[in-house]
C-alpha cells in the first residue's frame, strides 16, 4: 500500500500503512494479519527441539503418524471448544460424549447387528442431542455452561460405564468404514507414500476437513459472523436482531457432534470402545489447545485453524516427551511447564502481532 | 505390625468376649463351620446331619473403593452380589470416582453414622484412613480392606485384606518376565498415573526385581497417561525412539492393553520383544491367544467382592469369633495356555450378568 502524506510541509505527520521493507518486517506483517501465525511459531521451534533431541527421530513419517493422530483426536474436540469459547462458553462434557457416541455405536452393532455405518451415525446425532441440551440448559436456565457440562460430564461418564457393566469391548471391523474412518492399514515398516500408506494419516485427514469447514464457517457465513458477535458483544448483538441464545445452542450441538465424530474415528482406528476412552484429560487439553492456539477464553474470538496447531504443540509434547527420555516421574513437569512456555511464547509474539496493527 | 500380628492383636478380644466353650460350639455349628471340626470334637456327628445351612441376615455393607465407574470392578460387584444374595445381605457401593481419597475418607464416615454392618475399603492411603477405620471399630463395624492395603507395620485397624499383594505381585510377575529377556537386555515400564496407589508399589516391585535379579537389565518408565488412545501413542513413540528395547511391561490394565496393541502392529513378539503386565482387558485376552503378550496377572476381582462380604458376614454372625483372615487374591497368570477359559462370557470376569448354569 502506498504512504500517504499529507502537504503541510518538512513537520508533516505520515498516516496509514506502512510498507514492510526488510523481511523482518514482512514477517512483522504477516504476524499482524494472522493469528494462527504465532502459535505456529511456537509450534516450528517445538519440532526443531524435538528434532535434534531425538537424532531426527521426530520427523520421520511413522513417528508424525502417531503425533498428527493424536493431534487430530484433540485438534476434533479444540475446534469444537473454540467455536463454544467464541461465544463465551464452554463445554466440558465433550469426554464423556466422546466415549459415549462410539460405545453406543459398537453396542448397536454386536447387539442388533446394526452396520456401524448407520449406528456412526445415530452415535453423531446422539453427540448433537447432547449438545442441544447442554445448549438449552445453559441458555433457557441461565445456568453457566461451566457447571451444565460438568454435570453431563457426569452423567454421561455414569451412563457409558453401566449400559454395558463397564467393559471395554472388542469392536467389529466392517470395511470399508474403518478403513475409511480411522484403520491404519499401511505396513509400519513400509512407506507412507502409497495408497495403504496414507491410512496411517486417517484420522488427521478427517480433523484438516472439519476444522477447514468450520473456519470456513466461522469466517465466510452469517452464521460465523453472528458466532463471533454473540461472543463479542452479546447485548449489541441481541439489539441488531441476532438471535444469540440459538445461535449458542446451535454452537453447543455441533461440538457434541465433533466429540462423537472423534470418538467413532478413535474406535474405528483402534477396533475398540472403551467406557474410559475420554478422560477428561481429553477435555482439558483440548482447551489448553485452543487457547495456546489464539482463541480468547473471555470469548468474541479464536480461530479453529490456531487450535489445530495446538493440538499439534500438545500432541507433540505428549509424545515427544517420551522420544527424548522425559521418566514417568518427571514428564508431568515438562509437559505442564511446555503448555505454559509455549502459551506465554505465544501471548508474546500476540503483543508483537498487536503493535504492528496501525 | 505385620498382618500375622495384626491378627493375633484381635485374638485376645476374641477370647474375652464372654462367650463359653458350650455357645462357641453352638454358634459354630449354626455357622455350618465345623462338621469336620465337631465331628472330631463329638465323635457322632454326619456331615449331612450337622448343619441346615447358614441363616441369612439382613446385614447391610458399605463398600468404598477409590475408582467406582472402573471396569475392572464390575466382577467385583457381582461378588458382592452373589454373596450378598447367599447371606440376605445388602450393600451399597461408593466412595470416589477418581481416587480422591477425601471422598473416600468421607464415605466410611457416612457408613458409620449410617450404622454399617460392615465396611469394605480399598486403603489408598497409607495413612488417610486410620481415623476413620478405628472410629468404626470403636462402633463395633468391623473393616476389611480389599483391593489396596495399609504398608506392613501401619497401625490401621482394619481386620483383614482380601486383594493382591500389590508390590510382591509386581515382584513376582517381573520375576517370570525377566528370564524371557535377553541377559543385559533394555525394557520399558509403564504405568498410568505415576503414584497412583494401586500401581505404584507394582512398578516398584518391578524395579526391585530388576536389581536383585535382572543381572544388567536397563530400563525406563513411562507415564503413558490416563486414557487408552494416548497410552498408545506413548508406549509406540517409546517403541519407536528405542528399537532395541527387549520388553515392555505395563502395570495396569490399559497400559498392558497399550504394550499388547503396539507389539501387535509391529509384529514384536516374532523379534523376541516380550510384552506383559496385569488386569484381564478383552483386547489383552486377545494379544495373549494371538502371541503378542506373554501374560497378564489375574488378580481375582471377583473374590474382591464376595470374600470381604463373606467374612463380615461371618463376623457379625459368630459375634466375632470368626474373625476376617488375610486373603491374596492373585494367584492366577494368564498365558496362551488358559487363555481360552478367559475369554468367554463369564460373570466371574465381569463380562456377562448371567449367573452360571
Amino acid at each position: 500500500m502506498v504512504p500517504i502524506n499529507d502537504s503541510g510541509g518538512a513537520k508533516a505527520r505520515k498516516v496509514g500503512v506502512k510498507v514492510p521493507d526488510t523481511i523482518l518486517e514482512r514477517a512483522l506483517v504477516l504476524l499482524s494479519r494472522y493469528r494462527e501465525v504465532s502459535i505456529a511459531v511456537v509450534a516450528v521451534v517445538l519440532v526443531i527441539y524435538f528434532q535434534f533431541g531425538s537424532d531426527g527421530g521426530f520427523l520421520t513419517a511413522q513417528f508424525q503418524s502417531i503425533v498428527l493422530r493424536d493431534t487430530g483426536r484433540l485438534g476434533l474436540i479444540a475446534v469444537a471448544e473454540v467455536l463454544l469459547m467464541i461465544t463465551g462458553e464452554i463445554d466440558l462434557s465433550l469426554s464423556g460424549t466422546f466415549s459415549l457416541a462410539p460405545y453406543i455405536m459398537v453396542l448397536l452393532s454386536i447387539t442388533w447387528g446394526v452396520p456401524l455405518a448407520v449406528g456412526a451415525v445415530i452415535s453423531v446425532a446422539v453427540g448433537v442431542l447432547v449438545g442441544a441440551i447442554n445448549g438449552l440448559i445453559t441458555v433457557r436456565f441461565r445456568v453457566p455452561s461451566l457447571i451444565t457440562t460438568v454435570g453431563t460430564l457426569f452423567f454421561l461418564q455414569g451412563i457409558v460405564v453401566s449400559i454395558y457393566n463397564s467393559q471395554p469391548i472388542i469392536a467389529p471391523v466392517e470395511e470399508p468404514f474403518n478403513a475409511i474412518f480411522g484403520e491404519n492399514l499401511s505396513d509400519p515398516a513400509g512407506s507412507v507414500f502409497s495408497l495403504l500408506g496414507i491410512t496411517a494419516f486417517t484420522p488427521f485427514l478427517w480433523t484438516l476437513l472439519v476444522v477447514g469447514a468450520i473456519a470456513l464457517v466461522l469466517n465466510r457465513t452469517s452464521f460465523g459472523l453472528h458466532t463471533i458477535a454473540t461472543g463479542s458483544n452479546i447485548v449489541g448483538a441481541r439489539e441488531i436482531g441476532i438471535r444469540t441464545d440459538r445461535i449458542k445452542v446451535y454452537n453447543f450441538m455441533i461440538a457434541g457432534g465433533c466429540a462423537a465424530f472423534a470418538g467413532i474415528i478413535n474406535t474405528a482406528q483402534f477396533a475398540s470402545a472403551d467406557p474410559q476412552g475420554g478422560s477428561p484429560f481429553l477435555t482439558l487439553q483440548a482447551i489448553a489447545a485452543a487457547v495456546i492456539g489464539g482463541t480468547s477464553l473471555l470469548g468474541g474470538s479464536g480461530t479453529p485453524i490456531g487450535a489445530l496447531i495446538g493440538a499439534f504443540v500438545v500432541a507433540s509434547l505428549n509424545n515427544g516427551l517420551v522420544m527424548v527420555g522425559a521418566q514417568a516421574t518427571v514428564s508431568d513437569v515438562y509437559l505442564g511447564a511446555a503448555i505454559v512456555a509455549a502459551m506465554i511464547l505465544n501471548v508474546q509474539v500476540d503483543r508483537l502481532r498487536t503493535r504492528r496493527r496501525v | 505390625m505385620d498382618d500375622d500380628t495384626r491378627n493375633q492383636r484381635n485374638a485376645p478380644a476374641l477370647i474375652g468376649s464372654a462367650v463359653g466353650r458350650r455357645s462357641m460350639f453352638r454358634t459354630a455349628a449354626t455357622l455350618g463351620l465345623g462338621a469336620a471340626g465337631l465331628a472330631g470334637g463329638m465323635g457322632t456327628a454326619l456331615a449331612e446331619d450337622a448343619s441346615s445351612g447358614l441363616p441369612k441376615k439382613p446385614y447391610k455393607f458399605f463398600f468404598v473403593c477409590h475408582v467406582t465407574l472402573d471396569q475392572f470392578f464390575t466382577p467385583t460387584i457381582y461378588g458382592i452380589q452373589d454373596a450378598c444374595a447367599a447371606f440376605g445381605c445388602s450393600y451399597q457401593w461408593t466412595g470416589s470416582q477418581k481416587n480422591v481419597v477425601s471422598e473416600m475418607v468421607s464415605a466410611v464416615q457416612t457408613a458409620i453414622a449410617q450404622k454399617a454392618d460392615g465396611i469394605a475399603v480399598c486403603l489408598v492411603d497409607p495413612k488417610a484412613f486410620d481415623a476413620a477405620v478405628a472410629a468404626a471399630s470403636a462402633a463395633g463395624i468391623p473393616v476389611v480392606a480389599f483391593n489396596a492395603d495399609v504398608p506392613t507395620g501401619s497401625p490401621n485397624k482394619r481386620l483383614s485384606y482380601v486383594g493382591q499383594p500389590l508390590y510382591q505381585s509386581g515382584y513376582n510377575s517381573a520375576l517370570k518376565w525377566i528370564p524371557m529377556v535377553p541377559k543385559g537386555g533394555h525394557v520399558m515400564l509403564s504405568i498410568g498415573v505415576p503414584g497412583s496407589l494401586n500401581t505404584q508399589p507394582r512398578l516398584d516391585g518391578y524395579i526391585q526385581a530388576i536389581k536383585d535379579h535382572g543381572e544388567g537389565m536397563t530400563y525406563d518408565v513411562v507415564n503413558t497417561g490416563p486414557d487408552p488412545a494416548t497410552e498408545i501413542s506413548r508406549v509406540e513413540s517409546y517403541y519407536l525412539s528405542h528399537k532395541t528395547v527387549g520388553g515392555l511391561f505395563g502395570t495396569g490394565g490399559s497400559d498392558t492393553y497399550a504394550c499388547g496393541f503396539v507389539s501387535n502392529k509391529y509384529g514384536l513378539a516374532k523379534t523376541g520383544v516380550v510384552a506383559a503386565g496385569f488386569d484381564l482387558f478383552p483386547q489383552t485376552l486377545g494379544y495373549i491367544k494371538s502371541g503378542d503378550v506373554a501374560f497378564t496377572t489375574d488378580q481375582q476381582a471377583y473374590l474382591q467382592g464376595f470374600l470381604p462380604v463373606q467374612q463380615m458376614y461371618l463376623y457379625k454372625l459368630s459375634g466375632g469369633l470368626v474373625g476376617p483372615a488375610n486373603s491374596d487374591t492373585s494367584q492366577a497368570y494368564v498365558t496362551k495356555d488358559n487363555v481360552d477359559a478367559y475369554v468367554g462370557e463369564t460373570r466371574f470376569e465381569g463380562r456377562s450378568t448371567a449367573e452360571p448354569a
